[in-house]
């Protein structure tokens, strides 16, 4: 018998045992697959938003030219990444019966169907039918073929249903960070929204705005728009877990739990920062910055363009000089670690940021509302205006004038671009919105680049499936 | 005869000169016979003619030997003049050879498997530094590579072809003992090694025997006076070969072409927009257009204040090195017939050929021997201390970077801003990766400190003639610490390692073993019958068990190393594992008549690397021979025909090759999250995957050979024939992704076969004063995967062999019907050549309009479209080359002449494919790494086509990298291994300088020659891939690994000089 490590016959045997493999479907989210790295580069690579730098890996540089095919290593990692997820979800919901039921069980199974959820949306959004993996791993679980769009869909909704219902309002203490019945509402709306079931959407994200409206300081925008980037905002009080925050992935940086900041796979939850703001960063690694589209989409007089960017003007403190140093371009701020006129260059020193990432905001859903509204399509819907309107009121711009759905949706296109830079939204967006090949050019090939490839090495690996169309 | 005095004592009888003349057969004078007086140690040789003169009493008497000859004595009466003729020796050197086959010996003569051994003066007399080294070239069937020149690394060993998927080591059997490598041991001690190849010879292994068996037997002492060896040599090592890199003038021109062709390929406008031609640009400074280059003075590359301006950095130049290797190793032994001991120290010092490199070995042994009546009692005890300096990360870390490191950086920094001094990364495109590679040669300090060793008694006990009990036991240890020590530094501004953040990793790794072996065997010959009979009951454990530990944050300076000093602690992790085993095993030996005969083998063996149900195995053998040139009807029919025996044999065994707990699925508690305030909690996940149903690989071996001898022998060899079908194949085989699993299960994939014949053949004669022998062996291997069990799909296969461009990135399959390890890709057609070209490149499949591969552009590779769709995708790959042999081969000489004596050793291999992936980044022009000179020759414009070989530069490349034909090349070379020139003083200066027995000095070459069309440092590959084989796990398909070389650390040319001396 192995002395090294509890086997999977003896360790779901308590209350205890069920929350530390419930807690291993989140860690699927630290990892260098998925949030601490990947996810942004794909994402941010594949939008408008970006442009790739000199110092970019070179698979990077595949994505922002969009010349990548099956084997870029990067698509691999977030597949690989999700479904890491996945498996552990099934693992707890497969072993949960063994326990007596309790408030406790129902809570973690909730957790885990929320999470399983939550992974499979960014599968079948990206990746179109994967294999639907259900069962906790055995031998038996290689050589699936791929299920359709649908059935992914109709899975992510039973799991976000069951999540709704069982899983508790908020959390407290060192249980913040869990998923709630609001994650689960803010997911199994845009979840509708994606699949253009607009009705459905609509009526799920008001449920979220009615809750808003009669528990502000339970749920509710953020006064300053840069608490959703940081850990403690300028006046010092901790803006994790927020009242905006919906859902997050939670990083600590090596400074903070004593861990290494180290680039493998890690998810040991020791030291777990992630790596955006060193790769993005104006004092560090610099692989990519603001794309010239993005810096002209901002308004001069739209707060936000500084809080997401820091561009001529701005000074900062290189090298812990004593005088500051005025930039003359345009370079990432949101997520950084490097506040203006301060003194903290921490991206130099530590690999791993302890900002968590913010994955849904009430913003997020103020807007998705809105569309969804606005997309329902009968009537000109003013709420919807007034959605669009809370989120522009707090950075102080004026109010919206449209007075058509069409107008109306192309302002709402335009505020979650401002709104949401930076944060992988915007290709999921201008792919569901069709309009892809008018934002990146001709890099984009219609009827291909819509979905990413399945890796070629899943394809290797088992020949039932099939790859999708173009690559 | 001597009569007393009035004393008592004796009196010498004096001495009279003796004079005489030693001929040959055919009356030809005998060089360098030794003439000697019974009894004593007194003796002389003959000289170029046969003469020699001696001094001795009347009664005395002399023996006259020498090599291949049958020694005579001869009383020396009342003559002064003794002439005597030698004559062969007629008893054969198989006659008298005996081979360890395991459990025991066997005279070779009566040996019916295929069994090789390597002739031990070749290594006795030739330098080496690793014991596995003697077996290069020597033994048809046994192919082995060096893995890299890192000093005291293995090497590659697969005993008659490939016969597993996984780690196909042989088992190694040192005295009796399994220590896991015969890498720690000093050559200098070893007595002879034999190589087990087939199925009938290696049974008696049960589950360790599939992949051949190595026994290695160290020296023992004989009785006699104690004799003192002294061995020692120096010499210097260099690399064999550069590689044509550009200087930063060439460098600039590419890589900016690669930039610009990069820039205009990609649509977003913006990129690359903020700095334009910065390609040399380092810090804030910007390098000068190329026109201005050539014009300023050539900076030193040792003054980086001039940073960025003309530096010309030559990195094989200033990394590589000629370093120093030195060893001296000193024996004693002696005894009476009843106490016999032999002790012996050896010192060995490495340096690599790449800094921070270095190896050395300090090592003891002690084998003593007891004999009293019917007792025997002896035991060996070795124990070595080997210190490794290993800042080069691995074997293709520090060695690939400098092939990738720009010319244009600075090697040192003057500014004393820069507080090491070192200027590496600068912020060129890409300078990150490769950076300096001296700096951390320089600053870090890796190290491996390894205390190895093992202690074996065995007791005999002969009840009545023939019949024997031995007990043979044992204990191995191996204790072995890794400390790296990583200092505070500042190249520059965005290569720093800043205060604090210091770190010094620790890990320690034990492995100890025990074993206890219970024999029987019985011993007869009634008439023409003789058989023995062997029976046993043997068990082994092996507990291995790490931690590791890494803080950082040390005081200002890196004075103090150790981890108290630290002020993080940012890793701590350990394990331990267990394998036991336990077997029973008997044999049988049958003679009839001198002439035919008979073994057959059986083992049951239990190993806990499996699952209860799945625990034990039986595995049996038989073998037959027969000596024909015995029978009567031969005997006088073919005089000239000595010896000539027919062998056959089969047999089955296995291998249990995988980590321990392969089949248990276990819980990964190190899967925590953090929620609230960064509060860490618990995890709890399944980590890996395991396979409950797991059972060892079969191997079933079929053999057919013989072994023939003419003109007394002095022309031998053998010739075998052998059909190998390995099943269940282990291995720990990729699962897809999308099972949520990181870990490999490790499953029964397979079956793989192995044909081959194995042809060996020696010459040796001593005539006209020319002692000399030729040898040479030959070895064909056919390796063909029969089937794999994947998901229940025959067409699937296994991937692996990645390079180090992308760990997904697989190079390499075993696929049904293919070697195992054959390389997978594309085909180049052709280098498209202006647009007309490319439009007819992209109407492929009909459709002008229609681009593959996003977007080909003139100068790009057309790849073939095999299945002929019209697209170029995964589809069209194909098997582009394959990493094993059509046949390997050794062959060497030797030759003496009055008191010279020459040797020469050269091996080689035909018909292997190595995918060069070292220019997937010198060649690739996709990075702003290096370049190698054939970059010169690329594709530029349709006016400046280059070679048509070389694709154009292009930073933003997605076609021309991909796995192709393009960066196979043959690995076939045949090498001239050693080179040795020895000079043996005769008695008569010998016994001026102190009564010495023996003194030699001689002078080696090793790696003179190579001959190759392979472009790469070296062609000698091997798999890449060697773990430290106390370490437990063995890595993941390795054989999936082979021929891939990443600018492996190559290996080195040597020349030494040497002297051997004994009293």
């Amino acid at each position: 018998t192995n002395p090294n490590q509890l086997s999977v016959g003896t360790f779901f045997t308590s209350e205890n045992d069920a929350i530390n493999a419930t807690n291993s479907i989140y860690a699927a989210l630290q990892q260098e697959d998925t949030y601490k790295r990947k996810y942004f580069f794909l994402f941010d690579l594949l939008s408008d938003d970006i442009r790739g730098n000199d110092p970019l890996y070179a698979d990077g540089q595949t994505l922002t030219a969009y010349s990548f095919n099956a084997s870029s290593d990067t698509v691999l990692s977030l597949w690989r990444g999700l479904y890491r997820g996945i498996q552990r979800s099934n693992f707890v919901l497969d072993n949960l019966v063994r326990l007596p039921a309790s408030a406790t069980t129902k809570r973690l199974a909730a957790e885990a169907q929320f999470l399983r959820a939550l992974y499979y949306f960014d599968l079948v959004v990206n990746y179109g039918g994967v294999p639907l993996q259900l069962k906790t791993f055995s031998t038996e679980s290689g050589g699936k073929e791929r299920a359709t769009p649908a059935a992914v869909w109709t899975q992510i909704e039973t799991d976000l249903k069951a999540a709704e219902a069982a899983l508790p309002e908020a959390y407290t203490g060192n249980d913040l960070g869990r998923a709630t019945r609001l994650s689960a509402k803010a997911l199994l709306g845009k979840s509708y929204l994606f699949q253009k079931k607009f009705t459905e959407a609509a009526g799920k994200l008001k449920e979220l705005v009615d809750y808003a409206t009669a528990n502000p300081t339970k749920l509710g925008l953020m006064p300053d728009y840069s608490d959703n980037f940081v850990e403690t905002n300028a006046a010092g009080e901790y803006v994790e877990f927020n009242r905006e925050s919906l859902f997050e992935v939670s990083f600590a940086g090596q400074d903070r739990t004593g861990g290494t900041g180290n680039w493998g796979n890690d998810g040991t939850g020791i030291g777990e920062g992630t790596f955006r703001a060193i790769e993005y960063g104006i004092t560090a690694f610099q692989n990519t910055s603001p794309s010239t589209a993005i810096v002209a989409a901002y308004p001069d007089n739209d707060l936000r363009k500084r809080l997401v960017m820091f561009g001529p003007g701005d000074t900062w403190y290189p090298e812990k000089k004593a005088t500051p140093y005025p930039r003359t371009d345009w370079q990432h701020r949101k997520y950084s670690n490097l506040t203006p006129g301060g003194t903290g260059d921490d991206i130099g020193q530590y690999q791993g940021s302890s900002i968590n990432i913010r994955v849904i905001r009430y913003a997020d859903v103020l807007l998705m509302y809105a569309e969804a509204l606005n997309q329902q399509g009968t009537t000109f819907s003013p709420e919807a205006v007034a959605a669009v309107n809370q989120v522009r009121a707090r950075v102080k711009l004026p109010a919206l004038t449209a007075s058509t759905g069409a107008q109306l949706f192309q302002s709402i296109i335009n505020e979650r671009r401002l709104e949401l830079s930076f944060e992988q939204c915007r290709r999921e967006d201008i792919v569901r919105w069709g309009i892809a090949r008018d934002v990146l050019g001709t890099k984009f090939v219609v009827g291909k680049h819509e979905l990413l490839p399945i890796p070629q090495n899943e394809i290797d690996l088992n020949a039932r499936l099939t790859q999708n169309p173009g690559y | 005869t001597p009569r007393p005095d009035p004393l008592g004592r004796m009196y010498q009888q004096a001495d009279i000169p003796i004079k005489g003349r030693i001929t040959d057969e055919g009356g030809l004078g005998l060089a360098g016979v030794t003439v000697s007086i019974k009894g004593t140690t007194r003796g002389t040789t003959t000289n170029a003619n046969g003469e020699y003169t001696l001094n001795a009493p009347e009664t005395a008497t002399l023996i006259y030997s020498f090599v291949g000859y049958a020694s005579q004595e001869i009383a020396v009466g009342n003559r002064s003049t003794i002439d005597v003729q030698l004559l062969p020796d007629t008893r054969t050197l198989n006659e008298v050879q005996v081979v360890s086959v395991g459990y025991g010996e066997q005279k070779r003569r009566d040996v019916t498997g295929a069994i090789g051994s390597v002739d031990i003066r070749t290594i006795q007399n030739v330098p080496i530094q690793t014991a596995d080294q003697a077996l290069q070239g020597r033994i048809a069937g046994v192919d082995v590579q060096s893995n890299s020149g890192v000093p005291g690394n293995g090497v590659k060993v697969n005993v008659r072809g490939t016969g597993t998927i996984n780690n196909s080591d042989p088992l190694y059997v040192i005295d009796g003992f399994y220590p896991g490598s015969i890498n720690n041991i000093n050559p200098n001690d070893i007595a002879s090694i034999d190589v087990l190849k087939d199925a009938s010879a290696t049974a008696i292994y049960g589950v360790l025997g599939a992949n051949g068996v190595v026994i290695v037997t160290t020296k023992r002492a004989k009785a006699g006076k104690p004799t003192i060896t002294l061995d020692s040599y120096y010499g210097s090592q260099s690399a064999i070969k550069f590689l044509p890199l550009l200087g930063t003038r060439d460098f600039a021109t590419v890589s900016n072409n690669a930039k610009d062709n990069g820039t205009a390929d990609n649509n977003s406008s913006a990129w690359l927009s903020g700095r334009p031609g910065n390609i040399l640009q380092v810090g804030s400074e910007r390098v000068p257009s190329l026109a201005n280059l050539d014009n300023l003075p050539l900076y030193d590359a040792y003054d980086s204040t001039r940073r960025g301006q003309r530096i010309d950095t030559d990195w094989q130049r200033a990394v590589y090195r000629a370093a120093p290797l030195r060893n001296i190793n000193l024996t004693v032994a002696g005894g009476s017939e009843n106490a016999r001991i032999l002790a012996s120290v050896g010192y060995l010092k490495q340096d690599g050929i790449v800094q921070g490199s270095d190896f050395e070995r300090i090592s003891a042994r002690i084998n003593g021997d007891v004999t009293y009546k019917r007792l025997k009692i002896g035991s060996t005890i070795y124990f070595a201390q080997e210190n490794r300096l290993q800042n080069i990360g691995g074997t293709s870390g520090t060695t690939a970077s400098i092939t990738k490191a720009s010319p244009a950086l600075a090697i040192y920094n003057l500014n004393p801003k820069y507080t090491l001094g070192f200027n590496g990364n600068e912020r060129s495109r890409d300078g990150q990766d490769a950076g300096n590679p001296l700096r951390d040669l320089i600053i870090n300090d890796n190290r491996n400190l390894a205390y190895t060793g093992y202690g074996t008694a065995f007791l005999e006990y002969e009840f009545i003639p023939g019949l024997k009990y031995r007990l043979n036991t044992g204990v191995n240890l191996y204790l072995g610490t890794t400390t790296n020590y990583n200092p505070v530094y500042y190249s520059s501004s965005y290569d720093f390692r800043a205060p604090g953040q210091n770190s010094l990793y620790q890990n320690d790794y034990r492995s100890v073993g025990w074993l206890v072996e219970n024999t029987v065997s019985y011993e007869k010959r009634i008439d023409k019958h003789y058989f023995t009979v062997l029976g046993g009951y043997v068990a082994r454990s092996e507990n291995r068990t790490y931690f590791e530990a890494q803080k950082l944050g040390f005081p200002d300076g890196d004075r103090i190393r150790v981890a108290d000093a630290g002020g993080t602690v940012t890793l701590y992790n350990g394990n331990n594992g267990q394998t036991r085993q336990v077997g029973l095993l008997g044999r049988i030996n049958y003679e009839y008549n001198d002439r035919y005969l008979l073994t057959v083998n059986v083992r049951r063996d239990g190993s806990s690397r499996f699952a209860r149900d799945y625990r034990y195995g039986v595995f049996p053998s038989a073998s037959l021979g027969w000596r024909v040139s015995e029978e009567p009807f031969m005997k006088n029919r073919i005089p000239a025909l000595s010896e000539l025996k027919l062998r056959a044999g089969w047999g089955q065994i296995g291998n249990q090759n995988i980590g321990d707990y392969r089949y248990q699925q276990t819980i990964n508690i190190n899967a925590r999250y953090l929620f609230g305030q960064n509060y860490v909690s618990g995890g709890g996940t399944v980590s890996d995957a395991a396979t409950a149903n797991l059972k060892w690989e079969t191997t079933a071996q079929t053999n057919v050979g013989l072994d023939f001898g003419f003109f007394s022998n002095r022309l031998s060899g053998s010739i075998d024939l052998y059909d190998k079908v390995t099943s269940d194949i282990l291995l720990q085989a990729p699962i897809e992704a999308s099972t949520g699993i990181d870990g490999r299960p490790t499953l029964n994939v397979g079956r793989v076969k192995n044909q081959g014949l194995e042809l060996a053949a020696q010459y040796q004669q001593n005539s006209g004063g020319i002692d000399w022998s030729l040898g040479g062996n030959i070895s064909f291997v056919n390796n063909r995967v029969l089937s794999l069990n994947l998901n229940g799909d025959q067409t699937a296969f296994l991937p692996g062999g990645a390079d180090n461009s992308n760990s997904n990135r697989f190079l390499t399959r075993a696929a049904v019907g293919q070697p195992v390890g054959v390389f997978y890709g594309l085909v180049v057609d052709r280098i498209i050549q202006n647009n007309s070209d490319l439009y007819y490149a992209n109407a492929a499949d009909g459709n002008s309009a229609s681009t593959y591969g996003g977007g080909l552009r003139p100068g790009d590779i057309k790849y073939k479209d095999l299945n002929g769709d019209g697209i170029i995708n995964d589809a069209d790959q194909t098997v582009i080359g394959s990493p094993i042999p059509k046949f390997t081969y050794g062959f060497y000489g030797r030759a003496g002449y009055r008191g010279f004596d020459v040797q020469v050793q050269f091996n080689g291999v035909y018909g292997s494919q190595i995918y060069n992936a070292a220019r997937y980044w010198t060649e690739g022009m996709q990075r702003n790494f290096n370049y190698d000179a054939n970059t010169l020759n690329r594709w530029v414009s349709e006016t400046n086509p280059g070679n048509g070989k070389v694709p154009r530069a292009n930073s933003n490349d997605a076609n021309n990298g991909q796995v192709s034909n393009r960066y196979i090349e043959d690995g076939s070379f045949l090498r001239l291994r050693n080179l040795t020139v020895g000079y043996n003083f005769p008695a008569a200066i010998r016994s001026k300088l102190g009564n010495m027995s023996n003194l030699r000095v001689y002078a080696t070459a090793t790696n003179l020659l190579t001959f190759t069309h392979y472009t790469g440092y070296d062609p000698e590959i091997g798999s890449g891939y060697r773990q430290d084989p106390n370490a437990g796990d063995p890595s993941y398909g390795s054989n999936l690994n082979r021929n891939i070389d990443n600018a492996n650390y190559p290996v080195a040319r040597s020349f030494l000089a040497g002297i051997q001396l004994a009293f």
